[in-house]
C-alpha cells in the first residue's frame, strides 16, 4: 500500500537525496503546503519534465523541446503536425505512450504532439533505453525509444470535490476554455476535463533571401502571411485512479478536430495565394490498467480499444492548385498486455510480458486493400544486481501478420508477403563506483520499426513486401554530481552513442511525383554525444521534490553526427541526413519564489540541410529562440488564481524547422486559472 | 539503321545552311547580362556546326519546396551556369516557383510552365530577365501557334462538370494575357498542332487514383474556332504527342498502379483520325520521356525494358516517322550506363549530340550529360539542381 499513491514516479537513479517514493502521508503534507506555490524540479539532468513545468509551457511540444538528443519535427502554428524524433532514428522509432499504454496510429506511425493539453498530464519521460526499473509492456521493451505522458490523476486527499477554470489564449487568435472537475472518494480519485481551442491561427513572416554579388547583397525580404491555419478542437476526458486490493488506472479520451492545412509556401500567382486543403479528426480510446497488491510477485494487465477517424480533403472549386481528394480514414484497435517480475534469488529479478495489438484501417479510397494487422510481443528478461553493478537483458520477440484485399476487386483476403517477425535483444549493464556521486551505464540493443499501413497499403504508393526497419542502437553514459553545499548541488551527464539503421524505408517517386512508393533502400549511421550540466539552488536545502524556493539552470548540448550510407558513389554517400543538426543545445533556467515562476528557455540549432548534399543551397539556417513564460499563484477567496504568461520567440526568430514552413515570431499568450 | 539519323542530321545540315546564318561568329559578340555569373567551366568539345547560343535545362524540384530552378550551358564560353533565374532576377519573392514541368523557347523568349506555382514564367532567353508572369493553374504542358500559346491544365474550370476534368488555356503572345479555355478530358498532358488543330492526349493518371481507370482519349480542338473537333479513342494513360505533318504520334507511361501494360507508341491520321499501323517494335517501345522534331519526322526517346521501379535495361531511341523505323542504342556497355536515373533528354541535331538528364534519387541535385549520339562517347557533364528534367536550346533571331 506504501507506493500505490506516489504519483510522481520512482525514478531509476537520482543522487538527490530527496523524497521521490513519498508516502501518503508524506504526499498530503507536501501537497498541502504547496497549493499556493510552484515547484521546480531537483532532478536536473535526467530526460523528464514535471507537471509545473509542463503547465507553464503554451503547449506540449514546447515543453518537450527540451530534450536533448531531439528533433521535434514542426510544421509550425497552431494546426501545424508536431512529432518527435529521437537521436535521428525517426519518429515512427519512437512509441509515445499515455500512463505506458501506446498512442495508437497504424496508418502512419506519427502521434502529433501539438494535440495534447498541458494540463492534463503532471509528468513527461523521454527514454532512449529500456531499463527504468518499473514494471513495463513487452512493447514498450521493444521499442527504439518512448515518450511516456502521465495523466494528472486526482489526489486521494484534501477537498472531496475541486474544480478549476481557465481561460486561455491571445496569439493567432487563439480562445481556449477548459474546466476540469476533480473528485476522489476513499479509494478513488477522477478528474473530468473538458476543453475547447479555436484559432484562427494566421502569423505574419518574412520571406527573405539574399545574395552575395561582387556589387554588394542583393535579395527580397517580402512578408507574408500564413493563411488557413485555422484550428477548432474539442478534447473531453475522464481519469479514474482506485485503490483497493491494487491499483486500477482508467482513461476515457476524446479528441475532435478540424483544421485548415496552409501547405508548404511556394511561389503562386497573386490570386491564387492560399491552399484549402483542410482536415478532421475525431480521436477516441479507453484504455484500463491494472497491478493487484500482495501477490509475491510484480503484475500488470493493461488494455486499450481505440477508434481514430480522418477525412482529408481538398477545395478544388476554391483553390485551383487542388488535385481533388476527399478521403476518409478510420482506423480501430484494440490492445492487450501482461507484464509480470518478480525475484528468483537475492539479486537477481525476472521480468516476462506479453503483448497482443489488433489494428484495421478502413478508407473509401479507390483500390484500398482494407489492411488488418495482429501484433504479437513477447519479452522475457532478468536483471541481476551485484555490489555497485547491475546487469539486465532482455529479449523481445515480435510478430506481426497482415491481411489484406489484394487490388481493386474485393477478390478475398491475402497475406502473402504479409508476415513480418524479428527478435530484439537488449543488454544494459550499471556501474555506481560511488553512490550518490559517480555512475556509469552503457546499453546495446536492436529494435525494429514496423512498416506502417500507409507505406505497405496505400493506394498505388504502398509497397506490400517491405520489410521492417532495424536500429542497432549503443550507448555509454556517466553521471557525476557534486554537492557543493546543503542547498546548492551540480550535475554532469556526458553520453555518447552510436545508431545503424538498416532497410530504412524511403519514398521514391516511381515516374513522376504524384507516384511515390516506398522502399527499403536507406542506410544511416549515427554517432551522438549529448552533454548536460546543470546547477540547482534550494533554500530549503532539497527537502521537497520539487523545490518551492530556489532555481534550475540546465545547460544542454548535443554534437550528431547522422550520416547516409544508403548509395556508395552518391553525392549524398557520407552525407548529414535532412533535417539534423550538426551541433544543437538549449539553455533552460526556471526560478521559484513566493508563488511566483519563471522560465526562461533558449534553444538554438545550427544550419541543417533539407536533402542529403550538405550544399548550401538546400540549407535552412541556423536559429536561437528564446521563451520566457512567467506565472503567479494568488490565493483568492477559497480558491487559488494562477496568472501565466508566455512570451514565445522574443527575439522575433525567423525560421523553419520544415522546409517551406515557415515558424511563427514573436508571440504571446496568456492563461487565467481559478482553482477552488 | 545509324543510316537514319545519318540521314536525319545530313537533311538538318542542309537545312540549316540554307536557312540559318548563324555561326560561333556573331554568337560570341552576343551581350548579356547574364555574362556575370559563375558558372562551372565545360569541356564541350570543338562546338562545330552548333549554331545554338545556350542549352537552358529546367530542374523541376520537389512538389512543395518551391526549389525548381533553371540552368543554362552557354556554348560560347563554355560555362554552366545554376539557378540563373534566381540570379538575374534577385529581388523576385520566391524565385522561379515550384515544381517546373516544361520548357520552350519561342523566338527570343523562354517559357517554363511551373506545375506546381500554378503560373507560366516568360523570360528573356537572352538573359533570362523576368518579363511576365501567366497565371495558369495546375499546367502541364506549352506549345506555339500562329499568335497564340496554348497550354495544358490539370485545373477544372467547368465547376459543373466532373471536377477532376483538365483543360487547355489560349494565350494572346502580344498582350500575354489568357484569352480562352476549353474543358476536356482527365489529367491532359502533352499537346501538337497539325493542320491547324491541337493535339491534346488526356492521361488520367490522377483519376485512376479515385475511379480506378484511365482516360484513352486524345482530343482535337480547331486551332481556328478553338471548339473541340473529335476526341480520338487510344491508349490508357497516355502523356506525349507529336506530329509529322501528315499523322500524330502518341506514346504513353506504363500503369504506374497496377503494372499491367507497359508504355509505347500510337500513330493517327490527322485528317481521318483513324490509327495508322505501326510495326510492333515501335508500338512496344517504352518510353520514360520524349522529345520530336515534327520538321525532320523525328523522335527520341529514352526508355526502360524493365519500367517497374527499379527499372532497368534503359536506352535511347530514334524514330524515323516517315519510315516508320526506330533504333534503339542500350545504355548498358557504353559510358551512358553510370547514369542512375535518366529524367529527362534533348538532341542538338546539328551536332548529333545527346542530352540526358540524370535525376539521381530524385531529392538530391541531378546531373546532365552529354553523349554522342550513338552513345559510345561521353562528351561532358555538368551538376545541375534538383530533378533535372526539360531541355530547350536557344539560337537568337
Amino acid at each position: 500500500m506504501r507506493k500505490l499513491l506516489t504519483i510522481t514516479a520512482v525514478l531509476s537513479f537520482c543522487g538527490v537525496p530527496a523524497v521521490h517514493a513519498q508516502s501518503l502521508s508524506d504526499t498530503l503534507e507536501i501537497k498541502e503546503s504547496l497549493v499556493s506555490a510552484f515547484r521546480i524540479d531537483n532532478t536536473l539532468a535526467s530526460q523528464h519534465i514535471l507537471s509545473d513545468k509542463i503547465q507553464a509551457a503554451p503547449n506540449l511540444a514546447d515543453a518537450i523541446r527540451l530534450f536533448s538528443g531531439i528533433q521535434i519535427k514542426d510544421y509550425g502554428g497552431v494546426g501545424g503536425l508536431k512529432t518527435i524524433n529521437v537521436r535521428s532514428l525517426g519518429s515512427e522509432h519512437t512509441t509515445v505512450m499515455i500512463d505506458g499504454i501506446p498512442v495508437e496510429n497504424a496508418q502512419n506511425m506519427q502521434v502529433d504532439l501539438g494535440r495534447f493539453n498541458t494540463y492534463s498530464f503532471s509528468r513527461i519521460e523521454l527514454s532512449s533505453n529500456p531499463y527504468s526499473g518499473n514494471i513495463r509492456s513487452a512493447r514498450e521493451m521493444g521499442s527504439g525509444s518512448s515518450l511516456n505522458l502521465s495523466t494528472d490523476y486526482a489526489d486521494l486527499y484534501g477537498k472531496t470535490d475541486s474544480f478549476i477554470v481557465r481561460l486561455h489564449g491571445g496569439a493567432f487568435g487563439t480562445f481556449a476554455p477548459s474546466a476540469s472537475w476533480r473528485h476522489h472518494g476513499k479509494h478513488y480519485g477522477m478528474t473530468l476535463n473538458a476543453s475547447l481551442r479555436t484559432a484562427h491561427g494566421r502569423y505574419r513572416f518574412h520571406e527573405t533571401k539574399y545574395i552575395r554579388t561582387p556589387e554588394g547583397i542583393a535579395g527580397y525580404d517580402t512578408v507574408m502571411t500564413r493563411q488557413n491555419c485555422d484550428l477548432t478542437s474539442v478534447t473531453l476526458d475522464w481519469n479514474l485512479l482506485a485503490s483497493t486490493n491494487g491499483r486500477l488506472k482508467v482513461k476515457g479520451y476524446f479528441y475532435g478536430s478540424g483544421r485548415g492545412l496552409p501547405g508548404a509556401v511556394v511561389r503562386r500567382p497573386q490570386n491564387a495565394i492560399t491552399c484549402k486543403d483542410r482536415q478532421d479528426d475525431r480521436n477516441a480510446f479507453l484504455q484500463a490498467s491494472y497491478e493487484p497488491y500482495g501477490l509475491p510477485l510484480q503484475v500488470k494487465i493493461q488494455g486499450k480499444v481505440g477508434y481514430d477517424y480522418l477525412w482529408y480533403r481538398t477545395d478544388p472549386k476554391h483553390d485551383a492548385q487542388a488535385t481533388p481528394i476527399s478521403n476518409h480514414f478510420r482506423q480501430t484497435s484494440a490492445y492487450l498486455s501482461a507484464a509480470a517480475s518478480g525475484q528468483i534469488a537475492a539479486g537477481l529479478n525476472y521480468k516476462v510480458a506479453s503483448d497482443v495489438l489488433y489494428n484495421y484501417l478502413d478508407s473509401d479510397m479507390a483500390g484500398f486493400a482494407y489492411p488488418n494487422r495482429v501484433t504479437t510481443w513477447l519479452a522475457a528478461g532478468a536483471d541481476y544486481l551485484a555490489g555497485p553493478f547491475r546487469v539486465d537483458a532482455t529479449l523481445v520477440y515480435e510478430l506481426a501478420r497482415d491481411w489484406f484485399r489484394k487490388g481493386s476487386d474485393a477478390g478475398g483476403w491475402a497475406v502473402s508477403n504479409a508476415t513480418r517477425d524479428k527478435v530484439s535483444p537488449s543488454l544494459n549493464i550499471s556501474w555506481v563506483p560511488l553512490l550518490n556521486v559517480l555512475r556509469f551505464s552503457g546499453y546495446a540493443r536492436r529494435t525494429y520499426r514496423l512498416p506502417s499501413f500507409n507505406d505497405l497499403y496505400y493506394t498505388m504508393v504502398g509497397n506490400s513486401s517491405l520489410v521492417p526497419e532495424t536500429a542497432d542502437q549503443f550507448g555509454l553514459k556517466g553521471l557525476f554530481q557534486y554537492r557543493f553545499s546543503r542547498t546548492m548541488l551540480s550535475e554532469l551527464e556526458v553520453e555518447g552513442y552510436h545508431n545503424e539503421l538498416d532497410n530504412k524505408i524511403v519514398a521514391i517517386p516511381t515516374t513522376n511525383l504524384y507516384r511515390w512508393s516506398m522502399y527499403n533502400i536507406g542506410k544511416a549511421r549515427v554517432n551522438g554525444i549529448e552533454a548536460k550540466y546543470g546547477l540547482s539552488y534550494d533554500r530549503d536545502g532539497f527537502q521537497s521534490d520539487p523545490k518551492m524556493d530556489g532555481f534550475d539552470i540546465v545547460i544542454k548540448y548535443t554534437w550528431l553526427r547522422a550520416l547516409d550510407y544508403s548509395t556508395p558513389g552518391a553525392i549524398t554517400y557520407k552525407s548529414q541526413i535532412p533535417y539534423t543538426p550538426i551541433h544543437s543545445g538549449s539553455v533552460s533556467a526556471s526560478a521559484v519564489r513566493k508563488g511566483w515562476r519563471i522560465d526562461l528557455n533558449a534553444i538554438t540549432a545550427t544550419k541543417r540541410w533539407y536533402n542529403s548534399t550538405q550544399l548550401p543551397e538546400y540549407e535552412l539556417d541556423p536559429y536561437m529562440t528564446i521563451d520566457i513564460w512567467m506565472s503567479k499563484i494568488l490565493p483568492v477567496r477559497d480558491g487559488n488564481l494562477t496568472l501565466r504568461l508566455s512570451l514565445n520567440n522574443i527575439l522575433n526568430e525567423q525560421y523553419e524547422v520544415v522546409t517551406r514552413y515557415p515558424m511563427p515570431g514573436f508571440n504571446a499568450l496568456g492563461t487565467i486559472e481559478y482553482c477552488f | 539503321m545509324k543510316k537514319i539519323t545519318l540521314l536525319i542530321f545530313s537533311c538538318i545540315l542542309a537545312t540549316m545552311f540554307a536557312s540559318c546564318v548563324k555561326d560561333d561568329g556573331p554568337l560570341s559578340r552576343i551581350t548579356s547580362d547574364d555574362n556575370k555569373l559563375a558558372g562551372e567551366k565545360i569541356r564541350v568539345g570543338e562546338n562545330k556546326n552548333n549554331p545554338y547560343y545556350k542549352l537552358f535545362v529546367l530542374n523541376e524540384g520537389n512538389f512543395g519546396r518551391n526549389n525548381s530552378s533553371l540552368d543554362f550551358l552557354r556554348f560560347t564560353n563554355k560555362t554552366y551556369v545554376r539557378d540563373a533565374f534566381s540570379q538575374m532576377n534577385r529581388d523576385l519573392a520566391l524565385g522561379l516557383g515550384d515544381t517546373g514541368n516544361d520548357l520552350q523557347v519561342y523566338a527570343n523568349s523562354l517559357w517554363a510552365v511551373m506545375n506546381g506555382s500554378g503560373l507560366v514564367e516568360v523570360m528573356s532567353a537572352v538573359d533570362e530577365k523576368h518579363i511576365a508572369t501567366i497565371p495558369v493553374p495546375q499546367p502541364r504542358f506549352i506549345t506555339f501557334h500562329d499568335g497564340f500559346a496554348y497550354v495544358t491544365s490539370y485545373a477544372n474550370i467547368n465547376k459543373d462538370s466532373e471536377e477532376d476534368l483538365g483543360s487547355i488555356f489560349k494565350i494572346d503572345l502580344r498582350t500575354l494575357k489568357k484569352v480562352d479555355s476549353l474543358s476536356l478530358g482527365y489529367q491532359p498532358e502533352q499537346l501538337t498542332v497539325c493542320k491547324d488543330q491541337i493535339f491534346v492526349v488526356n492521361g488520367g493518371g490522377n483519376h485512376r487514383w479515385n475511379h480506378n481507370s484511365y482516360d484513352k482519349r486524345i482530343t482535337v480542338i480547331s486551332a481556328v474556332t478553338f471548339e473541340i473537333k473529335k476526341e480520338i479513342e487510344s491508349m490508357e494513360n497516355l502523356k506525349w504527342i507529336t506530329n509529322d505533318g501528315q499523322n500524330v504520334w502518341v506514346a504513353n507511361m506504363y500503369d504506374t498502379a497496377a503494372g499491367t501494360f507497359g508504355s509505347g507508341f500510337r500513330c493517327y491520321n490527322a485528317d481521318s483520325y483513324r490509327e495508322v499501323d505501326l510495326p510492333e517494335d515501335i508500338k512496344n517501345l517504352h518510353v520514360s520521356y520524349m522529345v520530336a522534331y515534327p520538321s525532320l519526322g523525328a523522335i527520341y526517346v529514352i526508355g526502360a525494358e524493365q519500367e517497374i521501379y527499379p527499372s532497368s535495361g534503359y536506352y535511347s531511341a530514334a524514330i524515323s516517322m516517315k519510315e516508320k523505323k526506330e533504333t534503339k542504342y542500350p545504355f548498358e556497355g557504353t559510358p551512358a550506363a553510370g547514369i542512375q536515373n535518366p529524367y529527362g533528354m534533348e538532341v542538338n541535331v546539328y551536332t548529333g549530340e545527346l542530352y540526358i538528364a540524370d535525376a539521381g534519387d530524385w531529392v538530391n541535385p541531378g546531373k546532365v550529360a552529354s553523349f554522342s549520339f550513338d552513345l559510345k562517347e561521353k562528351r561532358w557533364e555538368a551538376n545541375a539542381g534538383i530533378l533535372p528534367a526539360h531541355f530547350a536550346l536557344y539560337y537568337p533571331l
